[in-house]
């Protein structure tokens, strides 16, 4: 079980990251416009707002990293220094390493030396801004090394005592005085440092004159032992809370003095400052500006909190994250948003699922009940579990803008190390797609960014000489099509080389060398294992273990990817996913016995498949569908599926369920009939031919990525929410099946891959072109 | 318009009530008092807690409060207890 701190620390780890991404997108925006105040607000508070957080957990590196940074970014913000593209990239290395060192919290490590080093680096680089020369970094480093031994040594101040003195209302009345208590100390020691506690003080018009309310924190420095200066409040033990922390003390003896003293928290630790019981070091590592005059002179900050590495007051954190909550609800207030656990939303999808099959299953016995009033209830159930379906899956439903934008940094760092001048253009961020996809498609995608980078866009005097703007542009866009999401990364560059493709496949004996390919063709043996046509791989690219690695994690996530290209214009590569991996509306059809499911933002149409038609293609499996030709494919020979028998009509066999009763009562217009219905069409011959002709076929017209096919079924059977049920491994060599669902009755249905089976129709229908003698008259 | 009133002799529990009424019916009275504390002979934690509320309530009020002519035993217990600059007198008496 987690504990709340746990828990507040993940937040934190969360929110920083948030806070990271932030920052550095503000830093690339500022670029382009130096002078923005709002962007460099935006920089500094996020920087600000992670080194407040980290002090609370104790996080000292980081606060210590952060507020160097910090101090940098407030003189840029009182127009002291210039956001130049130097100190951005400085930002952008001090944004990347405060990404490891959250990633460091994330696993509860400890910086190593490398990361020190950077650290150091990156410091010394900062302070240089500060106006700090080398020497008088080495001067600080010196003091600070000092300061840190002294911590190192005690974290009290050296050689003194901590008194803490709270008296009790009456202790003035009982005759006796704070004050003789303290006189008494001096006899004593030297009373360093006192900070009378005024807190408990009421108004004049409401105080007990008589009464106590004043207490002290004094820093004692005597060589007298403990049992000296408790003996000095022996008579008053009774009456007071004292506390007396040696000299050496640990921090964490402060921590609880602050604990259970009844000042305020926040407060206790700004008057142990100016105790002077605890020093700067620590002061400095708890966010403290670098100040020893009194506090209020700045007005109040954050708080400043002492903690310790491990020893953090309950009661501090939650004050602090309160306020923090405080900043936070303001800026959350535009757009309410809740932070969910990924993992409970998979769930609570999961359940969606069986909620969908069991309320199949309730209308299908509402069905054969017939019971009007349960008919009734059972479509209204099934609607509304219909829009709970559809609301849960836009929970999972994210911009792929986010994704995009990380790559105006990939996109500026490559063009700095390939000394290229080139630019993102994006376009389609509100597109939405499923978080999962989003967090799979990110390799992939920056695959394909850096190679275009790299081989599309050609060097400037190259450009130049093609007419080609100095600059090359990269463009991603995303948009959504047929119950896909298409997502394009476009470069204006030199487009692929065909003769260097061929040459490398023969080399790589992919092709024979007499062989005809057409454009798309050659550019997709780009996709092939081992395949690179440039002369000399760079850092990036080039290894040939790229592409074929791309087109893997996209064909993982059901998707496809087409390239789009010509010579010395640019390159198209353009990725297609499914929109939701999970629930998805479908469509029932049946041949022979088995029941398929056909993505219904597939289907175009449904056409019936005469028998004049079938002659007129002449063998070849063609159809005329208003003068467009369009091939298909017969389920039935594709997947060998045998002739069932048909049931005679009084089966009331009831195991059989909805793919049995659908053969009986088998109608073109997907209609499933009552028995009573059943029965009609048995009774009367003629009715049930014209209904319902022997072995009529029909063909399901779909489309995926412009391209057209029909599936020929023989019966047609209706929508049908379909929760995708992924097939195991054993079947993972099946083509044309993407996964199977569960019918009302328990049967399964298997999901047909439509992409799979129109790539299939289009290249047999390919192949039979290229091979076959031209038809003597082919289809009308 | 401006008051000047004074705690001679001893500024402790003994008459910490009565001076407690005596600094809210004068600061009811004027906006800007001076009280001269150059007769104090003893001064002790109630006196001290005194001087504090006093100028407290004064400052709620938005009304002028000054300790003037300390004497030397106020001077020493605002010395112990750090208090001092919080009872600075103004450089010059008010009008």
């Amino acid at each position: 079980m987690t504990t709340p701190m746990d828990d507040a620390l993940q937040t934190f780890i969360a929110e920083s990251r948030d806070l990271l991404e932030q920052m550095e997108d503000a830093l690339l925006r500022v670029e382009q416009s130096p002078d923005d105040p709002d962007i460099i607000a935006a920089i500094f508070r996020a920087a600000h707002t992670i080194k407040g957080s980290a002090g609370l957990f104790g996080i000292d590196h980081i606060v210590s990293f952060t507020h160097v940074a910090e101090s940098v970014l407030d003189k840029v913000r009182n127009h002291e220094l210039h956001m130049n593209s130097d100190l951005v990239a400085l930002f952008l290395a001090v944004c990347d390493h405060l990404g490891t060192l959250i990633d460091l919290v994330a696993d509860s490590g400890e910086p190593n030396d490398e990361m020190r080093k950077t650290a150091d680096d990156l410091i010394a680089r900062l302070r240089v801004h500060l106006g700090q020369s080398p020497a008088a970094q080495a001067g600080e480093k010196a003091k600070a090394s000092e300061d840190l031994e002294q911590s190192a040594a005690g974290d009290g101040h050296f050689d003194n005592w901590h008194i803490s003195l709270r008296f009790g209302p009456d202790v003035l009345k009982s005759g006796m005085d704070p004050l003789a208590f303290i006189r008494y100390l001096c006899t004593f020691g030297t009373i360093e440092r006192i900070v009378p506690i005024t807190d408990a003080l009421p108004k004049l018009s409401d105080m007990d004159p008589e009464a106590s309310y004043l207490g002290y924190e004094i820093r004692f420095n005597t060589s007298a032992d403990k049992a000296t200066i408790e003996g000095a409040f022996e008579f008053v033990r009774d009456d007071a809370q004292i506390h007396i922390l040696p000299p050496h003390s640990n921090i964490s003896e402060y921590l609880r003095l602050i604990e259970e003293l009844p000042e305020e928290d926040l407060r206790l630790g700004e008057i142990l400052i100016r105790c002077g019981s605890v020093t700067r070091a620590e002061v400095d590592a708890a966010l403290h500006h670098q100040s020893t005059t009194p506090e209020e002179a700045e007005g109040p900050k954050i708080g400043q909190v002492l903690v310790n590495q491990k020893a953090v007051q309950r009661q501090v954190v939650d004050a602090a994250l309160d306020k923090q909550k405080q900043v936070k609800d303001h800026k959350a207030a535009e757009g309410a948003l809740i932070r969910v656990n990924a993992e409970k939303l998979d769930e609570h999808i999961n359940l969606i699922g069986e909620l969908i099959i069991a309320s199949a299953s309730a209308s299908l016995i509402a069905q054969r009940a017939g019971i009007p009033d349960l008919l009734e209830a059972a479509a209204r159930l099934s609607r509304l579990v219909e829009e709970v379906r559809d609301s849960a899956l836009t929970l999972r439903m994210v911009q792929i803008g986010a994704t995009f934008n990380k790559f105006q940094r990939v996109v500026r760092d490559v063009s700095a190390e390939l000394n290229k001048d080139i630019r993102l253009e994006i376009s389609g961020a509100e597109t939405e797609l499923d978080k999962t996809v989003v967090e799979k498609i990110g390799d992939p995608l920056t695959h394909l960014v850096r190679n275009s980078m790299d081989h599309g866009i050609e060097p400037a005097d190259v450009r130049e000489a093609r007419g080609k703007p100095v600059h090359g542009t990269i463009h991603l866009n995303a948009y959504h099509d047929s119950g896909s999401i298409v997502i394009e990364v476009s470069d204006d560059g030199g487009g692929l080389n065909k003769e260097r493709i061929r040459a490398k496949a023969i080399e790589r004996e992919l092709i024979k060398p007499d062989q005809i390919l057409s454009d798309s063709e050659l550019h997709n043996l780009i996709f092939e294992a081992g395949f690179s046509t440039v002369e000399k791989a760079s850092n990036l690219s080039g290894r040939g273990v790229g592409m074929d690695v791309v087109r893997r994690n996209i064909t993982a996530l059901r998707g496809t990817v087409e390239i789009d290209s010509r010579e010395g214009i640019g390159t198209t590569m353009r990725v297609r996913l499914p929109l939701t991996l999970a629930i998805i509306d479908g469509f029932l059809v049946g041949v022979g016995g088995s029941s398929f499911v056909v993505p219904l933002e597939m289907v175009v149409e449904c056409v019936e498949l005469s028998d004049e038609e079938t002659q007129a293609g002449q063998g070849r499996d063609h159809l005329n569908l208003r003068g467009e030709v369009l091939p298909f494919i017969r389920l039935k020979h594709l997947f060998d599926i045998p002739e069932i028998q048909p049931p005679s009509s009084d089966n009331e066999d009831e195991d059989f369920g909805l793919n049995q009763s659908v053969l009986t009562n088998r109608n073109t217009t997907g209609v499933v009939l009552t028995p009573e219905g059943a029965a009609a069409l048995a009774a009367d011959p003629e009715l049930a031919f014209i209904l319902n002709p022997v072995k009529r076929e029909n063909v399901v017209v779909v489309q995926y990525a412009g391209h057209r096919a029909g599936l020929v079924v023989e019966n047609l059977m209706g929508e049908f929410q379909t929760v995708i049920r992924p097939l195991g491994m054993v079947f993972s060599g099946l083509h044309g099946i993407s996964g199977f669902t569960l019918l009302g009755d328990g049967r399964v249905a298997l999901i047909l891959d439509v992409p799979g089976l129109v790539k299939l129709v289009a290249t047999e229908e390919h192949q039979r072109q290229l091979h076959a003698a031209p038809p003597s008259g082919g289809p009308s | 318009m401006s008051k000047q009133i004074a705690v001679s002799g001893e500024f402790t529990i003994f008459n910490a009530i009565a001076l407690r009424e005596k600094f809210l019916s004068a600061l009811n009275e004027t906006d800007s008092l001076e009280v001269d504390l150059s007769q104090v002979s003893e001064i002790d934690s109630t006196g001290v807690q005194l001087m504090l509320a006093a100028q407290r309530e004064a400052e709620e009020r938005q009304k002028g409060l000054y300790f003037t002519h300390l004497s030397p035993v106020v001077a020493d217990v605002l010395a112990l207890t750090d208090l001092s600059a919080s009872f600075a007198p103004p450089l010059q008496s008010p009008a």
